[in-house]
C-alpha cells in the first residue's frame, strides 16, 4: 500500500472520528417495518369526532405492528417497544407522568399531557393550549396556517419544509393543540411565526426538557386533536403537479417523517472528555486556516486574544490575525472566521455576514449585524454582567440544554462553570432553525451558545451562507475558562469548522 | 318499438301522493321507506318490457322533456305529467347515452356495431352516425365546456375524445384498471373511477394526457363518480358502500361516509336538485346494493348524510332533472316471490321521485 493512499485511509478515519454525527439520518421505512408501537389511547363522547381509528390504520400502513392501550395503562407496557403514541383522546390525567421517564421514543397529541411528559410548563394558556372552534371560532381559522420554524432539521429536511406558511389541516375550522416548549427543544412548526405557539416540536434524546430534565428518548409534539387526522393535508392528482401545491399540503408528510424521525435511533453522544476532545480537534486542525478578528494591539483583552490565538495553533490550525478594520476579503480562502470581542461592532461595520466561511462570533452584541438574532438590543440580544448595559449581575456559568449536540462538548444537561470568575456573557434570542447548546442560568430565553447550520433561517430571514455560531466569551476571559469552558470552546470550534464546505 | 307501460300515478300531482304511498307499501317491488330514509317518494312509476336494460337518461336543457335509452331505441317524455311522446329507434342496442342540452343533441354509443348515434331532441331524429374503429364503447360523457364527447371502452381501458363540432376523434387516453363512471366539470380535467385502482383518475381534457391519480382513501372500489358544475367537487360511491367528497384542489378526500350497503353503483350531483327551497345540493348514488343513497349539500365544504331508500332491485340508470325537482331511476326489479336485490329480474322498471311533502331535499 502506497503513502498516499495510506494517508487517504487516514485521513478518512480521522473525519469519521472527528465528526460524530450531529443528525443521524432517520432510518429507511423498510427498516420501520414490523417495528412495535403503543398506542394509548381514549374514548370520545357519542357523535364527537375520533380518528384513532384511522390513525392505527395508517401506522400498520406505515409499517408499524400496532399495540393499542388505554389511559391505565402500565408504563412497563412500553418496554421494547419502538416507539409510543399517545391520542389527545386518552385522559392526560390518568396519564399523569407515568411515560416521562420512559427512554422509549414518544410521539404525541395530546397537549394536556404535555406537562406531565415534562415537554411544556405546567400553565394552561401560557406553556401550552388548545384551540376549537368553539371556544375560539376565529383563531380556530387561523390555526390552518402553520409556518415552518426550521428548516435544517432532519424532519424539515425530508419534508421540504420552508420558511413560509402551509396547510395544517384542511379547510374546516379545526382543533389544534399548541405548546410552549423548553430551551431545549427544535421547535419545527409553529403558527403565526410565533416558536411559543409551537405546533410541531421535538427533544433530541439528552436534550433538557421544559421542566429541568433529560428527554430520555425522543420526543414529538404535534398539533392533532381528537378527530382531525383525516384533514391533515395532503395532495393527490393534478394538484400534486403543482411545487407550490405540495409545499403547501404538507400536514400528513409531516406527520409521518416525525413520526419516523421519533423512532429512528438518536445520535449517540461522546461523553465529557478532554483528552479525547483534544485528539479530535487535533486531527481536524491540521491544514485547517482560522482567521481571527480583533483590534490589534488592544489595550484591553490583547493578552486575552494573543492566548486564543496561541491555542488555536497549539491545536494545529494555521492563524492568520486580522484588524477589525481590514476588509472581509482576508476571509478568502479561510476555514473559518473567529470574531474576537475585543473588535467594536461599530469598526466591523456589516463584515463577513454573507460570508460563505463557518464563523463564530465571541462578540455578542454583533448578533444583530450577522443576523444571528432581531435588532432590538436587551430583547433580542445582550448581556450579563456589564455594568452599563444590563441590570443582571455578572456570572460565570451556563446552563446546557443541548447535550445531544456534539457543540456540547458531553458536558451533561444542566449547569456548567464556563469561567472561573464571574463576568461578562453575552447572550442571544436565535431563531428556532439555531441549534441551542446552552442559555443564562434562569433565562431560559437567553441563549448563550448556539449554532446555525449553513443555509438555516437566521434573522431578518437571512440564509446562513456557512454555520455560524455565539459562544458568550468576552475579551478578558480566555484565560479564566474552566476545563469544561475550554471544552465549549473547542467543540464549538470543531462543529464550526467541519461545517466548512470542501 | 319498445313501448313503455304507465300505471300509476300520472300526473304528479300531490293529490297522487297518498295513493303513490299506498301501492309502494303494498308492492313487494317497490321503494320503501327505511330508518335514515331519503325524503322523497315515487311519483310515477312505468314498466320497461322484455327486460331490456336502460342504458340512459337525460333530460332537455329547460327539464320538460326526458329521454330514456333502453334497447335499439330511446323514448322521449314529458317530464311533468310523466307521458311518453316519442320513440327513436335505432341501428342496435345502446349501451350509453348522454346528452348535450344547450346543442339540443343526444349521443347513443351502440355496441354492435361499436358506434356512435347523434339525434336531436326536438324532434327526435337521427342526425348521424359514426363508426366506433377502435374499441366497443362501455359509457359516454358529454363535457358541455369542451363540447366533447368522452367515450369510454371498459374492454381496452381507453377514453377516446371527439370533438362534437366536427364529428372526429381527437385524443385518447389509456388507463390501466377497471374503470367506472366519468365526470367532468368547467375547469378542464376529466376524472375517471378508477375500480382496481381504488383511485380517481385526471385527464387533461385537451391533451387528454393522464395528470395522476387521487387516492379513493376509506372508499374502497369506486365506481360512481359526480362532479359539482363548478368543477371543485368530486362525489364518489364505491363498491364497500362507501362514499366521498374530493376537493380537486388539492386532490384531498376531506368528507368520507362509512361503508353502507356494498355492491358497484353510480353517482350522479345537482346543486338545489329539488328546488331553491331544499338541500343546497346533493349527490345520490344507486346501484347493485338496491339502494339509493343521499349526500346532502349543507355547505361547499361541509356534507351529511341525507339518508338512503330502499329500492328492492338494482338500478341500470338514473338522473336528476333539476328544473322539474325530479328523480328518474331505472329499475331492475326481481321476482315478486322475492325481495333479494341480486335474484333474477323480470322486469324493469322506471320510477320518477319527488320529494315527500313537507320535506325540502
Amino acid at each position: 500500500m502506497n503513502r498516499v493512499l495510506l494517508r487517504f485511509l487516514g485521513c478518512v478515519v480521522a473525519f469519521g472520528i472527528s465528526q460524530p454525527p450531529v443528525q443521524a439520518a432517520p432510518l429507511p421505512w423498510s427498516a420501520l417495518k414490523g417495528k412495535p408501537m403503543l398506542f394509548v389511547t381514549g374514548k370520545t363522547d357519542p357523535g364527537e369526532p375520533n380518528d384513532d381509528a384511522l390513525v392505527r390504520r395508517h401506522l400498520e400502513q406505515l409499517g408499524f405492528k400496532v399495540t393499542a392501550a388505554d389511559a391505565s395503562v402500565s408504563p412497563s407496557a412500553a418496554s421494547g417497544m419502538s416507539l409510543i403514541v399517545i391520542s389527545s383522546t386518552a385522559d392526560a390525567h390518568e396519564l399523569q407522568a407515568k411515560f416521562a421517564q420512559t427512554p422509549v421514543p414518544l410521539f404525541t397529541w395530546n397537549t394536556f399531557d404535555y406537562p406531565n411528559l415534562g415537554m411544556t410548563g405546567p400553565q394552561l394558556h401560557r406553556d401550552f393550549g388548545v384551540v376549537d372552534p368553539i371556544q375560539h371560532y376565529a383563531e380556530s381559522f387561523s390555526v390552518l396556517y402553520g409556518y415552518g420554524a426550521n428548516t435544517t432539521s432532519s424532519i424539515s429536511r425530508a419534508v421540504g419544509l420552508r420558511p413560509q406558511l402551509f396547510g395544517t389541516l384542511y379547510l374546516e375550522p379545526g382543533t389544534i393543540g399548541w405548546a410552549n416548549p423548553g430551551p431545549g427543544a427544535t421547535v419545527i412548526a409553529d403558527f403565526e411565526g410565533k416558536p411559543e405557539r409551537a405546533a410541531v416540536f421535538t427533544y433530541e434524546r439528552e436534550a433538557s426538557l421544559a421542566d429541568g430534565a433529560t428527554a430520555p428518548a425522543r420526543r414529538v409534539g404535534f398539533y392533532l386533536a381528537d378527530g382531525n387526522f383525516h384533514l391533515l393535508t395532503d395532495v393527490h392528482g393534478p394538484a400534486a403537479n403543482d411545487p407550490q401545491v405540495r409545499q403547501w399540503a404538507i400536514g400528513l408528510k409531516l406527520f409521518d417523517e416525525a413520526i419516523r424521525w421519533a423512532a429512528s435511533p438518536p445520535p449517540a453522544v461522546e461523553p465529557y472528555d478532554s483528552t479525547a476532545l483534544d485528539a479530535r480537534i487535533k486531527r481536524v486542525a491540521h491544514g485547517k486556516k482560522v482567521l481571527y478578528v480583533e483590534r490589534v494591539n488592544a489595550g484591553e483583552g490583547r493578552e486575552s486574544d494573543e492566548h486564543t490565538v496561541a491555542h488555536l495553533r497549539s491545536l494545529g490550525f494555521e492563524v492568520t490575525i486580522a484588524d477589525q478594520t481590514d476588509p472581509q476579503t482576508r476571509a478568502n480562502g479561510e476555514d473559518l472566521i473567529l470574531i474576537s470581542s475585543s473588535c467594536s461592532k461599530y469598526k466591523l461595520a456589516n463584515k463577513y455576514v454573507d460570508t460563505p466561511v463557518p464563523l463564530i462570533t465571541l462578540e455578542g452584541l454583533y448578533a444583530d449585524a450577522l443576523h444571528l438574532a432581531g435588532r432590538d438590543r436587551y430583547a433580542d440580544y445582550g448581556e450579563h454582567g456589564e455594568e452599563k448595559e444590563s441590570d443582571d449581575p455578572p456570572d460565570n456559568y451556563l446552563d446546557i440544554v443541548g447535550a445531544w449536540n456534539p457543540m456540547a462538548a458531553g458536558l451533561p444537561a444542566g449547569l456548567v462553570k464556563f469561567t472561573e470568575h464571574p463576568g461578562v456573557l453575552k447572550w442571544a434570542r436565535p431563531t428556532p432553525d439555531a441549534i441551542i447548546i446552552a442559555t443564562l442560568p434562569n433565562s431560559p430565553n437567553e441563549r448563550a451558545i448556539f449554532g446555525y447550520p449553513e443555509h438555516a433561517v437566521m434573522a431578518d430571514g437571512f440564509i446562513a451562507p456557512a454555520r455560524r455560531a455565539l459562544l458568550p466569551l468576552d475579551n478578558p476571559s480566555f484565560d479564566d475558562l474552566t476545563a469544561q469552558g475550554h471544552a465549549l470552546f473547542d467543540a464549538v470550534v470543531l462543529w464550526a469548522v467541519n461545517g466548512k464546505r470542501p | 318499438m319498445n313501448v313503455l307501460t304507465e300505471y300509476v300515478c300520472r300526473g304528479a300531482s300531490r293529490r297522487c301522493v297518498g295513493a303513490c304511498a299506498l301501492l309502494l307499501i303494498g308492492s313487494m317491488v317497490s321503494g320503501s321507506l327505511g330508518a335514515t330514509e331519503l325524503p322523497l317518494h315515487v311519483i310515477h312509476r312505468m314498466e320497461v318490457p322484455s327486460m331490456t336494460p336502460v342504458s340512459g337518461i337525460g333530460f332537455d336543457a329547460a327539464g320538460t322533456q326526458a329521454y330514456v335509452a333502453t334497447g335499439a331505441a330511446v323514448n322521449a317524455f314529458d317530464a311533468t305529467p310523466v307521458r311518453r311522446t316519442d320513440t327513436l329507434q335505432l341501428p342496435g342496442a345502446a349501451v350509453a347515452m348522454a346528452i348535450d342540452q344547450v346543442g339540443g343533441k343526444g349521443y347513443v354509443a351502440i355496441a354492435s356495431p361499436a358506434e356512435l348515434v347523434v339525434f336531436k331532441l326536438h324532434p327526435l331524429h337521427i342526425e348521424s352516425t359514426i363508426p366506433l374503429r377502435d374499441d366497443v364503447p362501455s359509457a359516454l360523457l358529454y363535457a358541455s365546456s369542451e363540447h366533447a364527447l368522452y367515450v369510454l371502452s371498459r374492454a381496452s381501458s381507453t377514453i377516446a375524445r371527439w370533438d362534437t363540432a366536427s364529428g372526429k376523434r381527437t385524443g385518447q387516453v389509456r388507463l390501466p384498471g377497471t374503470l367506472g363512471q366519468m365526470a367532468t366539470g368547467a375547469r378542464g380535467t376529466l376524472y375517471v373511477a378508477n375500480t382496481t385502482g381504488n383511485a380517481i383518475d385526471a385527464v387533461d381534457e385537451h391533451g387528454m394526457n393522464n395528470l395522476g391519480a387521487i387516492p379513493t382513501k376509506d372508499c374502497v372500489g369506486p365506481t360512481g363518480l359526480a362532479m359539482d358544475p363548478i368543477g371543485r367537487r368530486l362525489f364518489v360511491s364505491c363498491q364497500d358502500g362507501a362514499r366521498a367528497v374530493i376537493d380537486t384542489d388539492l386532490g384531498f378526500t376531506f368528507e368520507s361516509f362509512p361503508a353502507g350497503t356494498p355492491g358497484s353503483s353510480q353517482m350522479i350531483f345537482a346543486m338545489h336538485p329539488f328546488g331553491a327551497g331544499g338541500w343546497k345540493g346533493a349527490a345520490f348514488s344507486a346501484g347493485d346494493n338496491g339502494e339509493l343513497a343521499g349526500l346532502r349539500m349543507n355547505a361547499f365544504i361541509n356534507y351529511s348524510a341525507g339518508g338512503t331508500y330502499a329500492l328492492g332491485g338494482k338500478v341500470q340508470a338514473m338522473a336528476l332533472n333539476a328544473p322539474a325537482g325530479q328523480l328518474w331511476l331505472a329499475l331492475a326489479q326481481p321476482r315478486s316471490t322475492t325481495t333479494h336485490v341480486n335474484a333474477p329480474a323480470d322486469h324493469v322498471e322506471l320510477l320518477v321521485l319527488i320529494p315527500s311533502e313537507g320535506a325540502t331535499p
